[in-house]
Order: structure tokens, then C-alpha cells, then sequence
């Protein structure tokens, strides 16, 4: 009987190869979508750790000789010897064969602070220490090894191999190695001639990378939530169409539990396949996105990751859960209707009952509970969760209620039965439209988000880099003062870190300069916040410290040199610390002796100036200028959000495809209501073009239903996750610009399916419609 | 004492190291000088660092009192390692890596620091006179063994002391030639067990004055351990009557028990495997610490408690180290140093 009933099941689908490719199609397509975006979630991931793991050594404060000179490792001693923890560290060009040219950076293992060196523990294999470590993609001679945690373009080695192969005695500088041990002396007092240098410009972006990969991972989640529904859209529709078929062979005597069994199998055959299949065009895909996400990165640290793609167990087996499991709990639903129904039936009708209206309203009141009494990652991620699905479940019922409300607006017969017919359709297609919404609306949320997130960014910049020049002054600045005439002026930047309520901060001092009043906005504050900062008893605090001490204007709070009144808070991406900005006598006052470790200097000519100060004796690596460091930052996340509109794409894609696949599935069904149209004298032609617009109804009321969710995915991350997993609050940027274009995107995906389908009924015999309608009589 | 201490420094000098014995003090030691029954430790020229052997190492722990009766120990160590037996050039000395740990123990508190340095700069070396050892600023010196200046610190504390000799050097074993298992592995193994100590120690709250015992070991070998050892447990114990005692266990496929049994006067006893009853008591999980340590032979019989159960050197190769107090058929103070127990956390 097994023979007799996988003969049925095969002649099924040798006789209905479109429904089986689409099928597979679906399964696989959802599946590609889910594995690429891990695949590239995974691959971004370990290329961050490793681009991190090099970006250390330039992050940490560093001892360098004020005259510029190499460092000995007499020096490298004394300060040792002295107690004060230094690493050395050396680097030049290097050839590793004729014709590469890699930057060979020295460690010393023994003394670098962890993560510098490319092993996790150096002593554990102490031979290697003698080889030079090489990126992946340098092919290693002997005396060298492929190191996955070397970025591209860069060699680490021991510190003394280093020296030997750049024909060196000393060091570049020493690397200050936190933490130091208690009653640590100050360096600069056991060797006056070392200055302590910091980074020309803090705008160190790596908190804001922190941001991008978490909404990398909630676009994870996303597509997992839309690959599920395709895969049930297109599992429902086929597990329907053979209702008949079960009907036929449970009439013949064969036990339901036998054709349930042998349709999971032969589903959960079909499944592994289509998933397997989609996991190679998810590795495809990442492959082909890839090079962006390694541009990204490569932007963000200045330092290029590796762009290949490790196929990783992790997402692969993932992927093949999805198609699997996903398949099998969309057939379960079907295969229990069909066991619970008559054993010869017509095929139910599923209406948009009370029962998804009241589940939807239920997810959407779950949601609006979470983010509002959530308050942790979690939360906020589950209330995205909840607001997707439980629009996915109103999506029917929107749909009906929108076109019962156009009904007065249709024009003569052809126009009316159009949309009473798309209503009544409405149960068909509402797979495919949900699908269609939840792309949709991932897509306007996301997308929104990255948008607020792109122009917030640009106002930070210029913000933080409102000065033409910036300038490290190790010696507090004196030389530099030298050499500025009076067409510059200089704005010290002085800090202390203190623990401010419970947080630890940084002060920093503003001088009296219309820099800050004109280009520093606040978020909130007095009007005559600066005034009052200026006079000394007043503090403007950034929002991480705002957020987390639970402090806001008009409430004091203590310095460590007394009380000050909060009255104002200005905007600071990125910043994982607390900041207060107090006049410079109350720094002076605070922190005694404090010098500023840079000088941003206002200037008409900037490019003047830096060629002046290099000529006056400043080292030319310690001079930034604006232009150039606003235009890198930009690139970056402009390189970072072409790799999300990449995925917004393929998300649409693949809902259209959703649609086309309930088109194509529905399409002998949709014969025996458009006969009678035919047969009172409307072209096949003009039938296909109904059917068009039908389509297109849908899908442009989907679009509507699908804005509103969207906004409200955006809100959750600028508002609830970016807030619980980074402290501050991105600003909602509304640009209906670009939510029409990407409607408009969701509606063209919708017709650009419906295509092949009303090309196929614009060309079908007349013979088969006169049989579809003598059928029916 | 034993092979115990010399921990990490091995682990740079053989990638092998983690498959014998503990922190690989079981590895093979081919091209090493070997300890030699016929040749015993001599003064001065053995205070000196020993190079042509393996691993060796300057250890001082102390049993100390602050000025309120509260009870603390600190650790002091210094272990070097060569990195070959071989000089890296011709009459160059064999490579050597150093590694420095210190620590501090009251009941409720016990933090750690630990320093890595290359031979050949400076930063971490040891010389015969003045007797002196060094990483970093961490340092002991002074013009003989008998009258020393102790300090280290860490990110959470500083220490600083004066530790003065009352009595001789101690030999262990024959003449320094310690052996360490039934297959003949040996070191040499030398102690000032007779430390008057002062001084100071600040744990972020300003320096509090200390005063109290201390307890000096050198030793070095080339192959300290059998393959099968994989852990000891040693302990030097200051008699209230003026008496020392050091002991200690290897366990492996057999236990071997050791120890040095030095009356008030320096007079040394050495103790053999079946002079020593040691019992620990039960413990969960991670190291015992309580013990039961007999010696019937000499109508010892005390039960040992740690000061702080938790002292566990959190360093790249951890074990347990920490003061103890015991009492019984005598009582005192001193330390207790256990490895290749699994830490439970």
C-alpha cells in the first residue's frame, strides 16, 4: 500500500512540476536569505575581533621621545625597573617575498597587553615566537605562519625578530599597559625626556560598530521570522491543493495516519533538499555581499579583513532547521484539518475569523507592554518579535476592512466586482501579502533606523569636529602656542575622569568660544545653559550619563570639587562613558595641574596652518585635519548601510517571489470565477490585466498596512534596543521620500510576480475557459 | 620542597609541556645539566642563578600580622626558565624567560599579580653578591641571604619588607640533592627557614605596618618530576617552639612523601616517604584545605587550616597558594602551595 500511495504522491508532482519547483524555490529561497545573512552576521563578527585585536595597540596611551627618536631598551628598562608597566612596540616595511610589502609591527609577548599578540597565549608555544605571523592571504616562507587574527596588509613578530628584519636597535614607543600597579610613579618623572601621547582625535567609532552588528543580528532575527512565513505560504499552498488527492486515496481505504506519515517524510525529504539547496545559495549570496561587509569594516578600523567566507557549521545547520522544521510545522496545520475534516470535502474556505484579529491584538498589546515595562535587550528584541507577528495576523483583516472602505470610490460593474473579488481573494493571497508586509515593514523600520542613524552621525561629527586642525600636545601644548598667530584660535581640550553618581565620567573644560553655542545643540536645556556653564556652577551632562544616573536638568549633582546644577544634555554617540562639560576654571579647580592632551584650533586656513606647525617642529602624526577626518568617518557608514539596503532588496525579492508562488498555485483556482467575465464578453486580455490590478491592489494596501508597522520597528530600535544595549537614544528622522520608494519597491515586487501568471491566463485557449464554465453549470 | 613552583616557566620552554607531569616539569631534559648526589650545594657559589639547568627558582612566603593581631601572608616568586639548553651565540648564556608572582592573603581577600620578562635586557635577572633577584620593581636583595629587602606590587596592593636570618641555611635531602619520586628525579633544593620579618603592606588604603615569620626556598632542576606526577602539595610550618618543618607530597601513579624536620638550633632531620602521615580532609571539588599531618616518629601531630580557603593564584597556570595556621601537638603558622587540582571555579 506504501508503493501504491508514493506512486500517487510522485505522479502528483510529475504532473504539477511548476508546484514542486515552486516548492523548492520557496523553501530554498527562505533558507539562502536566513543562512547569508548569518553567514555574513558570523564573518562580520570574527572580522571585527580580529580588526579590533589590531586597532589595540594604537588605541592605548603610548610613550614616545619628545624629540622623536627611537626609544632603547635601556629606557624600556629603567621604566620597568621603576615600576611602571610598558610593552615595546617597533613597526616598518617589510617584505615578505619580492613585490609585498606588509607593515611589520614588533611585540614583545611577554610584557604586551593581551590580545596584542596573535595567540591567545604566547607562552603556550614558545617556538612560535621565532616565526613572523602572517595575514591568511600571504602565502608563508620558512621562519613564517598564516595567522588568522593578522589583518590583511600587516605582519606581527617578536619584538627582537622585528628588529632584526627592520635593521633596528630601539623601539618606536612603549605601550602604557593597564593596569598599572598601585603608587605606579609617573613615567615622565623616571624618564623626563618620554612625553605620553594620545590619539589626534578621539573619534574612535568603535561603540557605534557595537550598534551596527547588533542591528545586523536583529536583521537576523527578522529575516528568520520572514523565512518562516514563506516557507509555510508555500507548504500551506501545496499541502491545499492535494487536499483532493488525500481525499481520493482515504476513499480508497488507506488510513489517514499512513497518508499523514508518508506526506511528513516525503515533505521532510523535500524540505532537506530545498534547504540544502538554499544553504549554497545563501553561501552564494554571502559570498557576493561579502566584499561589502569586508569594505565596511575595512573603513571602520583602516585595516582590511580577509573576505572570504568559512562555511560554518553553526549557520548551515541552522539554515537546514529552518527549511526542515519550518516545513514540517507549516504541514502540520493543514495535515490536521484534513484529519479532522469528512473524507471527501470540498476544500474549506479559511475566512479571516475572530480568532487571528483577537491573537494579532493580543501580540500587538504584548509588544507595546514590553517595550514600554521591558527594560533589558531582550525585551525589546521580543517586542519586535511580537509587534511583526502580530501584525503578520492582522494583515487578512486589514486587508478587508481597507477595501470594504474603497468600495464607494469603484466606478461602474468591471471596476466593483474588481475589488469585491480581491476582497473575496483575500484568504488566498493572505499568505503571500503577509509576507509581503513583514519584508515591508522589516524594510521601513530598518531602513528608517539606518537613515536616523546616518544623518545623526553626520551632526555628531560635526559636533565633535567643529575645528579646522587638531592637534596632540604630549607637552600640554606649549610649542604649539608658539607657533599660532592671531588668526587662530586655540581651544584647549583638558579632561579629568572622576566617578560622577555612581558612573564613571569624564570632566572635560569648554572655553568661552562660540564654537560650543553655535555647534553643540542640546538636547534639552536652559536657554542660557552656556552662560551659566561659563559662570562655574553649572554642568552640561551627555545622555549616556543622563540615562543611567537618572539625572536631568534643573537636578544637582555632585563634583569633586562640590555640587553643580544640570542644565542642559548634548548628544554623544558612541561614548561608553558618563561626560560633564564645566568651565576651565572649574576644571583648574577639580583637577589641579590637568593639561590638555589636544588643541583644536579654529582657523581660516587649515592646510596653511598644519604645513605651518609641521615646519615649527610638530610631528606631522600628531596634526588631524578636519575635512579629512570627517570625509574618512562618513565613508565608513556610508559603506555600512550599502551592505543593509543590499539585504533590503533580497528580502523584497523574496517576498515577491511569495507572491508569485500563491499566484501560480492559485491560478487553476482563479479560472472558474473569471469564466463568467469571459463569457459576457471581456478579453482574455482584459481578464489578465484585471488580474493585474488585482494584484497590485493587494499589494499597494499591503504597503499601507505595512508603513505603520515599520515606523514602529524603527521606534523599538531607535528608542527601546539601541537605548538598553548602548545608552543612548538614536533621534527619529522621518523621510517619506523613502518610504514611498520602498512601498513602491514592495508593489513592483507584487506585479513583477503577477506577470508570467496573467501572461499565462492572456494566452490560455478559449477552449479551456468554456470547459472551466460548462464544468461549473 | 619541590619541582612545585616552577609552574609556568616550563610551559615557555617546551611546547610538549602540558602532556607530563604538571605545567610540564615531567618533560624530557635532554642537553640540561642534571642534579648530582656527589656534588652538594655550596656556599656562596649556589646562591648564584644556575643557567645550564632547566628551571629554577627564588621563593619567599611569610606569615605575617598586622599591628591589630589580624592575620595575612604574602608570596614572593621568581621563576626562570631556559628557553634551550644551548647559549644563543657563541659565549652567550642559554636563553632564558622569567616570570614573577606575588600575592597577598588576609582571610577575606587574596589578590594576585604576575610579570613576564626575556633574559638578556635586565628587566628580570639574579645575581650571587649581592644576593639579589629581580622583575620589574619587584625585588629581594641584600649583601648575604641573611639580611634581605622584599618588595612587589600590584593593581591592588604594594608591599614592602626587611627580612632578617635568626638561623643557618638548610640543606635538604644529601647535601641539597632532593629526590622527588622512586624513578631518581631530583633537584637541588636550599632554605632559610629562620626569617624575622617587617615591614609594611598596603592594600589601597595606605601602607599598614606587618610583622611576623618568613620562609626563603631556592631550588633548581632540569626534570623535577616523574611523567606520572601530575601535582604536590607542600607545606612549611614555623613551630611555636622555634622548630621548622617542610613536607611535602607528589602524587602520582604512587604518592611520594619528602620532608625536613630542622630544630631550633638549624639542625637538620631529613624525613623519609614513611616518616610522614598526610590526610586530607574532605573537601568539594577544588583543593583540600584542611589537613591532618603526622609525624609518629617525632610525636608531631597537628591539623592545618588555611587562613583563606579561596587563595587561588588566578595566573596563567593556576594552583592554590595561601598562609595556614595548625594546631595540635604543636602549634604555628605557616604556608600551604597545592597543584594540579582542578580549580572548582
Amino acid at each position: 500500500m506504501i508503493r501504491a500511495v508514493l506512486g500517487v504522491f510522485w505522479s502528483h508532482w510529475r504532473r504539477n512540476r511548476v508546484q514542486l519547483a515552486t516548492l523548492v524555490l520557496g523553501i530554498a529561497l527562505a533558507t539562502a536569505l536566513w543562512t547569508g545573512v548569518q553567514a555574513i552576521n558570523a564573518e562580520a563578527r570574527a572580522g571585527l575581533e580580529a580588526a579590533a585585536r589590531s586597532a589595540i595597540a594604537a588605541e592605548m596611551p603610548r610613550l614616545e621621545r619628545r624629540d622623536g627618536g627611537e626609544i632603547t631598551v635601556e629606557d624600556f628598562v629603567a621604566l620597568r625597573r621603576a615600576g611602571v608597566l610598558v610593552a615595546p612596540v617597533l613597526s616598518g616595511p617589510f617584505q615578505p617575498r619580492p613585490g609585498t610589502t606588509l607593515t611589520l609591527t614588533g611585540i614583545d609577548p611577554l610584557t604586551a597587553p593581551a590580545g596584542l599578540w596573535p595567540q591567545a597565549d604566547a607562552t603556550a608555544d614558545p617556538a612560535a615566537a621565532s616565526r613572523i605571523f602572517l595575514p591568511p592571504d600571504v602565502a608563508a616562507g620558512p621562519g613564517q605562519a598564516n595567522h588568522p587574527a593578522v589583518p590583511e596588509g600587516q605582519a606581527i613578530a617578536d619584538i627582537g625578530i622585528a628588529q632584526r628584519e627592520l635593521g633596528r636597535d630601539g623601539f618606536d614607543a612603549l605601550i602604557l599597559t593597564p593596569p598599572q600597579p598601585l603608587g605606579a610613579p609617573d613615567p615622565q618623572a623616571v624618564l623626563p625626556g618620554l612625553v605620553q601621547v594620545a590619539a589626534a582625535a578621539d573619534t574612535d567609532p568603535a561603540d557605534l560598530t557595537q550598534s551596527f552588528r547588533l542591528n545586523l543580528t536583529a536583521f537576523g532575527a527578522l529575516c528568520f521570522i520572514v523565512g518562516l512565513f514563506i516557507v509555510r505560504a508555500t507548504v500551506g499552498l501545496a499541502m491545499a491543493q492535494r487536499r483532493r488527492t488525500v481525499g481520493v486515496l482515504r476513499a480508497l481505504g488507506v488510513p489517514l495516519r499512513l497518508v499523514g506519515a508518508l506526506m511528513l517524510a516525503e515533505l521532510a525529504l523535500i524540505a532537506a533538499c530545498a534547504g540544502l539547496l538554499g544553504v549554497v545559495l545563501g553561501y552564494l549570496l554571502a559570498t557576493a555581499l561579502m566584499p561589502g561587509v569586508s569594505l565596511t569594516l575595512d573603513g571602520i578600523y583602516g585595516a582590511r579583513i580577509g573576505s572570504a567566507v568559512a562555511l560554518r557549521p553553526v549557520w548551515w545547520l541552522g539554515g537546514l532547521a529552518i527549511a526542515v522544521l519550518g516545513t514540517l510545522a507549516s504541514a502540520a496545520g493543514p495535515l490536521l484539518r484534513t484529519a479532522r475534516g469528512p473524507v471527501i470535502a470540498a476544500p474549506a474556505r479559511a475566512r479571516p475569523g475572530w480568532l487571528p484579529v483577537a491573537a494579532g491584538l493580543a501580540l500587538l498589546a504584548l509588544s507595546a507592554a514590553l517595550a514600554v515595562l521591558g527594560g533589558s535587550l531582550t525585551a525589546g528584541f521580543a517586542a519586535m518579535a511580537a509587534l511583526l507577528l502580530g501584525a503578520a495576523a492582522l494583515t487578512p483583516s486589514g486587508l478587508s476592512l481597507l477595501l470594504r472602505a474603497a468600495a464607494p470610490l469603484a466606478r461602474g460593474p468591471v471596476a466593483q466586482w474588481t475589488l469585491a473579488e480581491t476582497r473575496a481573494q483575500i484568504p488566498q493571497m493572505s499568505l503571500a501579502m503577509t509576507a509581503l508586509l513583514m519584508a515591508l515593514s522589516a524594510n521601513i523600520g530598518v531602513g528608517t533606523m539606518v537613515d536616523s542613524f546616518r544623518r545623526s552621525f553626520s551632526d555628531f561629527i560635526d559636533q565633535r569636529l567643529a575645528a579646522e586642525l587638531y592637534v596632540a600636545t604630549p607637552d600640554g601644548g606649549a610649542a604649539l602656542s608658539a607657533l599660532l598667530g592671531d588668526d587662530a584660535r586655540p581651544l584647549p581640550i583638558t579632561w579629568a575622569d572622576a566617578e560622577i553618581a555612581g558612573q564613571p565620567s569624564e570632566i572635560y573644560a569648554v572655553v568661552d568660544d562660540p564654537t560650543y553655542r553655535e555647534d553643540w545643540p542640546l538636547l534639552t536645556g536652559a536657554p542660557d545653559a552656556w552662560d551659566r556653564l561659563y559662570a562655574g556652577r553649572a554642568t552640561i551632562i551627555n545622555e549616556q550619563l543622563h540615562y543611567r544616573s537618572g539625572l536631568g536638568p534643573g537636578d544637582m549633582v555632585t563634583l569633586p570639587d562640590g555640587p553643580a546644577e544640570i542644565v542642559g544634555i548634548i548628544a554623544d554617540y558612541g561614548n561608553p562613558l558618563g561626560k560633564l562639560l564645566v568651565s576651565q576654571p572649574r576644571l583648574d579647580r577639580i583637577a589641579p595641574g590637568a593639561v590638555p592632551a589636544r588643541i583644536a584650533i579654529r582657523t581660516d586656513r587649515p592646510q596653511a596652518l598644519r604645513d605651518d606647525l609641521i615646519a615649527g617642529g610638530i610631528p606631522a602624526d600628531r596634526i588631524a585635519l578636519q575635512a579629512e577626518l570627517k570625509s574618512v568617518s562618513l565613508r565608513i557608514f556610508e559603506r555600512t548601510f550599502a551592505v543593509t539596503a543590499a539585504l533590503n532588496t533580497l528580502t523584497l525579492a523574496v517576498a515577491g517571489f511569495a507572491v508569485l508562488t500563491s499566484l501560480l498555485t492559485i491560478a487553476d483556482s482563479r479560472l472558474p470565477r473569471l469564466a463568467p467575465l469571459w463569457s459576457m464578453g471581456l478579453d482574455r486580455r482584459h481578464l489578465a490585466r484585471l488580474e493585474l490590478v488585482r494584484v497590485t491592489l493587494s499589494a499597494a494596501l499591503t504597503a499601507m498596512l505595512a508603513l505603520p508597522v515599520g515606523l514602529a520597528l524603527c521606534w523599538l530600535l531607535l528608542t527601546v534596543v539601541n537605548v538598553e544595549a548602548f545608552g543612548w537614544r538614536l533621534p527619529f528622522r522621518a523621510d517619506p521620500g523613502a518610504w514611498l520608494l520602498l512601498m513602491g519597491l514592495g508593489c513592483l515586487a507584487a506585479v513583477l510576480a503577477a506577470l508570467w501568471p496573467a501572461w499565462r491566463l492572456s494566452r490560455i485557449s478559449p477552449r479551456a475557459l468554456s470547459e472551466v464554465q460548462s464544468l461549473d453549470q | 620542597m619541590i619541582n612545585r613552583r616552577a609552574l609556568i616557566l616550563s610551559a615557555l620552554a617546551a611546547s610538549q609541556a602540558r602532556a607530563q607531569g604538571f605545567a610540564g616539569l615531567g618533560t624530557e631534559s635532554a642537553g640540561y645539566a642534571m642534579p648530582d648526589p656527589a656534588r652538594p650545594i655550596r656556599f656562596p657559589q649556589d646562591h648564584a642563578p644556575h643557567p645550564r639547568y632547566r628551571i629554577e627558582w627564588w621563593y619567599l612566603t611569610a606569615p605575617l600580622s598586622f599591628e591589630d593581631g589580624t592575620e595575612l601572608g604574602i608570596q614572593w616568586t621568581l621563576f626562570r626558565s631556559a628557553l634551550s639548553p644551548e647559549p644563543a651565540g657563541p659565549g652567550g648564556a642559554p636563553p632564558q624567560a622569567w616570570l614573577g608572582h606575588a600575592a597577598v592573603t588576609t582571610a577575606d581577600l587574596h589578590v594576585v599579580s604576575e610579570r613576564y620578562a626575556r633574559g638578556g635586557t635586565g628587566q628580570a635577572g639574579a645575581t650571587a653578591a649581592p644576593f639579589a633577584a629581580w622583575i620589574d620593581e619587584w625585588q629581594m636583595q641584600g649583601a648575604t641571604p641573611a639580611d634581605l629587602t622584599l618588595s612587589a606590587a600590584g593593581p591592588d596592593f604594594r608591599y614592602s619588607l626587611r627580612l632578617r636570618a635568626q638561623g643557618p641555611l638548610i640543606r635538604h635531602g644529601q647535601g641539597g640533592y632532593s629526590v622527588k619520586s622512586q624513578a631518581g628525579q631530583a633537584s637541588y633544593y636550599y632554605s632559610q627557614p629562620f626569617y624575622d620579618a617587617a615591614g609594611t603592606v598596603d592594600l589601597g588604603d595606605g601602607p599598614r605596618a606587618v610583622s611576623g615569620a618568613g620562609w626563603l626556598d631556592r631550588e633548581w632542576s632540569s626534570q623535577p618530576l616523574a611523567e606520572d606526577q601530575s601535582g604536590w602539595d607542600w607545606f612549611s610550618l614555623n613551630l611555636d617552639d622555634g622548630r621548622r618543618l617542610m613536607a611535602f607530597r607528589l602524587r602520582g601513579a604512587q604518592d611520594y612523601k619528602s620532608g625536613t624536620l630542622i630544630g631550633a638550633d638549624g639542625k637538620a632531620v631529613p624525613l623519609g616517604d614513611g616518616d610522614i602521615l598526610l590526610d586530607p580532609a574532605a573537601r568539594e571539588g577544588g583543593p583540600p584545605t584542611r589537613w591532618r599531618l603526622r609525624l609518629p616518629g617525632h610525636d608531631l601531630d597537628v591539623t592545618i587550616t588555611a587562613l583563606n580557603p579561596d587563595a587561588y593564584m588566578a595566573t596563567r597556570i593556576p594552583y592554590w597558594e595561601g598562609p595556614v595556621a595548625f594546631e595540635g601537638t604543636a602549634h604555628g603558622r605557616g604556608y600551604l602551595e597545592m597543584t594540579g587540582y582542578t580549580n572548582p571555579r
